[in-house]
């Protein structure tokens, strides 16, 4: 069972957060030249298309991460700070024609700054903050649109474009900042030397941390989580260590893929729910990529249970991954957990592919069934969860 | 195996790995020693445990689940009762970061105490996490008390008028926090001896530590008028929300039964309990909308006796709801905020628009006449009605149908299963805390639920609630207030016994695990031996016989209240 959880940490944790970081680079370079473009008016379609492309990239490891949110993502507050929504567009609207909140988005530190002084405006930062200015309608943000002089969309016309770039320039160092964080938090000095040295010049993230971005151990969580057993493991045995990325992994992100993330504007649109239902709950509305984030974190626990990433292109699970576990110790649901995985990700592709967005059509019927075989996953993960949590550590 | 490399890279790292070991190596995982999976003992009678103390909240309170998001769950009552949706959009509810204005989380301000319930019960509505400062920030679970003392150093006195309980530290713009959070200093002192003489070594030589917080508030920190003066502050940290609806069901009778047993030999808080006539007295209930008495039991200051009173959206953020018809602030407040220029120059320059979010408060749009709306509109008094007033009839931001939600989520967190209880270590615990130490003559273990006829409101009406009738549950807690007489103490000097169900898996879903109202244990050590720092501590006794104990049993103790 170790061994196994070895390589969940190693080929599964550790290389995603390690892309998500670099990702987060890139992002982060092409918001700089975005807004360094903007402010010289030479700003070209391909300079948007560039940084839309690099928030999908990041994006999607993201995504990928969300079936281990438990540990350095949720004890820091991480998950909150860079993916909440909706967006608040008043407050954005306010931040944007703050004097103090322009002067220190451009002043020796923005990217401190957002991180100190975002009270006023941490509806609006993060993955989504940058989605609304880089997306709109589900398409990357027109050229004519950014070069003009204020924002188009309704209620936010008092907003210069100008701003919105310096707003994304300095948000995405945050996201930057907050992923390395990330990787530092599982990983410890296994983390990338250069992500390292940006932390430890940008301490302000640190120091606020109850244990300084590692596990309530002192250690890396990549340590934490393979100490089990021990007075520096997060449990006390394997087999509850299995259990939890089943359950406060695997299944924490599937129930809210089908309760919240589809479920809540699903049950508004068809009048199956309440009538207050969140109709507005929607994830990533302007980029409408929502389907492809499910579809996304589904991948995370397919990769989580196969013990490999990339699991788009991979259907053969890896030698020490939980998957082999369960049919080497002849789990009778191997093959129930297996199909419920691939028919959840099957469903959101067919929805993809549908062309038609989750946001512009809420009560689909392949919405229905997303969410019904979401469900299905979700119950077979707590299934096997139950099973391994009744079997003897090895 | 090999041994965990802690290298450190590169000397600029040093700042980062002070604080740590740092771990760059793929070793292979320490094989722990084999140990059993608890799984077929579960729901059997195993040692000196019951088969119904594996689920401490009963069968319709308890979740199977005890993985890092198992304090999220609703209860099997939730899904008996076929609430599960109304559950998930309660969550929601709790969980969202409220917006000024977009749907559909939207209305906090213009003053609040967090932007959302989980910024102070964070890690899945779990107990406030200790800190050293104020900032409202998600993980955050503290408020302060601020009093007159009745004497120096004393942790009882009156509330000052110009805050409200759940502290506002947070303002919309132009307004102002009562509270500016950056003023507020928060040291934590150790504590070098006890006034109990117990050395702070257990007999066998190891050492535990105590630390208490002290709390500064400059006057400048008040934007009121007028502002305190000569008072003292203390802290509270956020409850933890697993099992709430359970408490509830626990029947008046069976609580005023408790009182009359622990009140015939222990002094009880005399505001609530006739030390002399040894029976309740009318402070001690809390009435429902409809008139109905509860006999308080929720948070460490009890405050409540009916979860039903919850108004946590609108007195912690301000959410505007359909059966309250003012803000929530104090008139202190009020009166500063309508007698700021810059509030008022604020309002004058972009309050015109009807499309302005300062446009209510815009009137005639003179100062006198923004004066006289601010002063109106921000006040907490009763003759205000935001719906129908001269200046701007504002409308309700949270639906009756979303506060049912609301409150389906509330009452319908799980608490979760008991583990480890055939470990032996687990037993010999239980038989210490509930033998010879003495914990449950306030720890006490059971209750059986009543009927469940539980409160309402005018908004609630007759809707649906999950419901707990003739629950056996295992909260341990007798919920009765006692003192420990601690160094700054809780504002009042009395606390409410915490319920220990499901505290032991704080860590790993909250990160955190700090123990006692203003979480200054940093474990269940620290906790108990906090009952013995002083003499008049009401739980001396037990934990003098804890701090007795060998260290084998010290331990078994700590494991099984980490366990139940």
């Amino acid at each position: 069972m170790g061994k196994v959880v070895a390589n969940y940490l190693e080929a599964v944790i550790k290389p995603t957060y390690q892309d998500l970081a670099n990702k987060a680079d890139k992002l982060y370079e092409a918001c700089q030249n975005l807004y360094a473009k903007r402010k010289a008016k030479t700003l070209t379609q391909a300079d948007i298309d560039a940084a839309c492309e690099a928030f999908k990239d990041a994006r999607r490891d993201w995504e990928q991460s969300e079936a281990f949110l438990y540990g350095a993502a949720s004890d820091n507050e991480i998950d909150p700070h860079i993916d909440s929504w909706p967006l608040d567009h008043d407050q954005l609207v306010k931040a944007l024609n703050n004097k103090d909140v322009i002067a220190g988005i451009n002043g020796n530190n923005p990217v401190e700054y957002v991180y100190n002084a975002h009270k006023d405006f941490d509806s609006v930062i993060g993955f989504h903050g940058l989605e609304f200015v880089l997306f709109r309608n589900g398409a990357n943000r027109k050229l004519s649109d950014f070069m003009s002089e204020n924002e188009k969309e309704n209620g936010l016309t008092s907003v210069k474009t100008v701003n919105e770039a310096a707003f994304a320039a300095a948000v995405s160092g945050d996201l930057r900042n907050m992923t390395y964080l990330l990787e530092y938090g599982w990983l410890g000095s296994g983390a990338a030397v250069s992500h390292q040295n940006q932390l430890a010049k940008s301490m302000w993230v640190i120091k606020a941390l109850r244990n300084k971005g590692l596990s309530p151990k002192g250690i890396p969580y990549r340590d934490y989580v393979k100490s089990a057993g021990t007075d520096k493991g997060m449990y006390p045995t394997w087999h509850e260590t299995l259990q939890n990325i089943f359950v406060g992994g695997c299944s924490n992100i599937c129930e809210e893929v089908a309760t919240q993330k589809l479920g809540q504007a699903y049950r508004t649109a068809t009048g199956t729910g309440t009538k207050d239902d969140a109709a507005n709950y929607i994830e990533s509305p302007y980029s409408k990529r929502s389907f492809q984030d499910y579809q996304d974190n589904i991948y995370s626990i397919k990769n989580s249970l196969y013990g490999v990433r990339g699991t788009e292109n991979i259907s053969t699970p890896a030698a020490n991954s939980i998957m082999t576990y369960l049919k080497n110790k002849g789990y009778t649901k191997y093959n129930d957990l297996n199909n419920a995985l691939n028919e959840a990700i099957n469903a959101l592709e067919k929805a993809k592919k549908s062309g038609v967005a989750f946001i512009d059509k809420p009560g689909a019927p392949q919405v229905k069934t997303c969410i019904d075989k979401v469900d299905a996953l979700n119950e077979a993960l707590n299934e096997a969860g139950k099973w391994i949590n009744m079997q003897a550590d090895e | 195996m090999k041994i965990n490399s802690y290298r450190v890279p590169l000397a600029s790292l040093a700042l980062l790995c002070l604080f740590s070991a740092c771990s760059d190596d793929d070793s292979d995982p320490v094989v722990p020693e084999k140990q059993e999976p608890e799984a077929k003992y579960i729901g059997q009678a195993v040692g000196n445990f019951t088969a119904e103390e594996w689920y401490p909240g009963g069968a319709l309170g308890t979740t199977q689940n005890t993985s890092s998001n198992c304090y999220e769950d609703n209860t099997p009552a939730v899904d008996d009762q076929g609430l599960s949706d109304l559950f998930n959009q309660g969550d929601l509810m709790a969980s969202a970061k409220y917006t000024l204005n977009t749907e559909p989380y939207k209305g906090w301000g213009p003053i609040a105490s967090r932007r959302s319930c989980e910024y102070c019960h964070s890690g899945g509505y779990a107990h406030g996490h200790s800190r050293s400062d104020m900032d409202p920030v998600k993980g955050n679970g503290y408020i302060v008390s601020v009093y007159y003392p009745d004497a120096p150093g004393s942790n009882n006195g009156t509330p000052v008028d110009q805050l409200t309980t759940f502290t506002m530290l947070q303002a919309v713009e132009p307004f102002l926090p009562p509270l500016d959070p950056t003023k507020i200093k928060i040291t934590w002192h150790d504590v070098t001896a006890m006034p109990s003489g117990l050395p702070m070594k257990f007999p066998d030589g190891e050492a535990f530590r105590l630390r208490y917080p002290s709390v500064e508030i400059p006057q400048s920190a008040f934007n009121t008028n007028p502002k305190p003066s000569n008072y003292a502050v203390r802290l509270i940290a956020s409850c933890n929300f697993q099992g709430l609806g359970l408490i509830d069901a626990i029947s008046n009778e069976d609580l005023e039964a408790q009182y009359k047993a622990e009140g015939k030999f222990v002094q009880l808080n005399p505001e609530l309990w006739d030390n002399a006539a040894k029976r309740l007295k009318a402070d001690a209930y809390a009435s429902d909308y409809f008139g109905k008495k509860f006999i308080k039991r929720f948070n460490y200051d009890l405050l409540d006796g009916c979860l039903e009173n919850d108004v946590a959206l609108w007195d912690e953020l301000n959410v505007l709801r359909s059966d309250i018809k003012h803000i929530c602030s104090t008139e202190a407040w009020a009166k500063a905020m309508s007698e700021n220029s810059a509030v008022i120059d604020y309002i004058q320059r972009n309050g015109k628009s009807p499309f302005s979010d300062v446009h209510p408060y815009y009137n005639d749009g003179t100062r006198e006449g923004i004066k006289k709306a601010v002063a109106y509109l921000l006040s907490p008094g009763d003759h205000v009605n935001l719906y129908n007033n001269p200046y701007f009839n504002f409308k309700p931001e949270m639906t009756d149908d979303a506060y049912h939600a609301f409150m389906v989520w509330h009452r319908g967190i799980a608490v979760p299963r008991a583990r480890n209880l055939n470990d032996k270590a687990v037993q010999r615990g239980k038989e210490l805390f509930t033998g010879a130490l003495g914990c449950v003559n306030c720890h006490r273990a059971s209750w059986t639920t009543g009927a469940d006829n539980h409160g309402s409101s005018r908004i609630l009406g007759s809707k649906q609630l999950p419901k707990y009738a003739k629950q056996k549950i295992y909260p341990y807690s007798d919920f009765i207030q006692h003192k420990l007489d601690m160094k700054n103490d809780i504002h009042g000097s009395w606390c409410r016994t915490t319920p220990l169900w499901g505290r032991g898996l704080s860590l790993i879903n909250s990160g955190a695990e700090d123990r006692l109202h203003d979480a200054r244990a940093r474990n269940e050590v620290e906790a108990i031996m906090w009952h013995a720092y002083s003499k008049n501590s009401q739980a001396y006794r037990a934990a003098e016989k804890f701090y007795k104990l060998p260290k084998k049993d010290r331990d078994a103790v700590v494991k099984f209240i980490r366990s139940i």
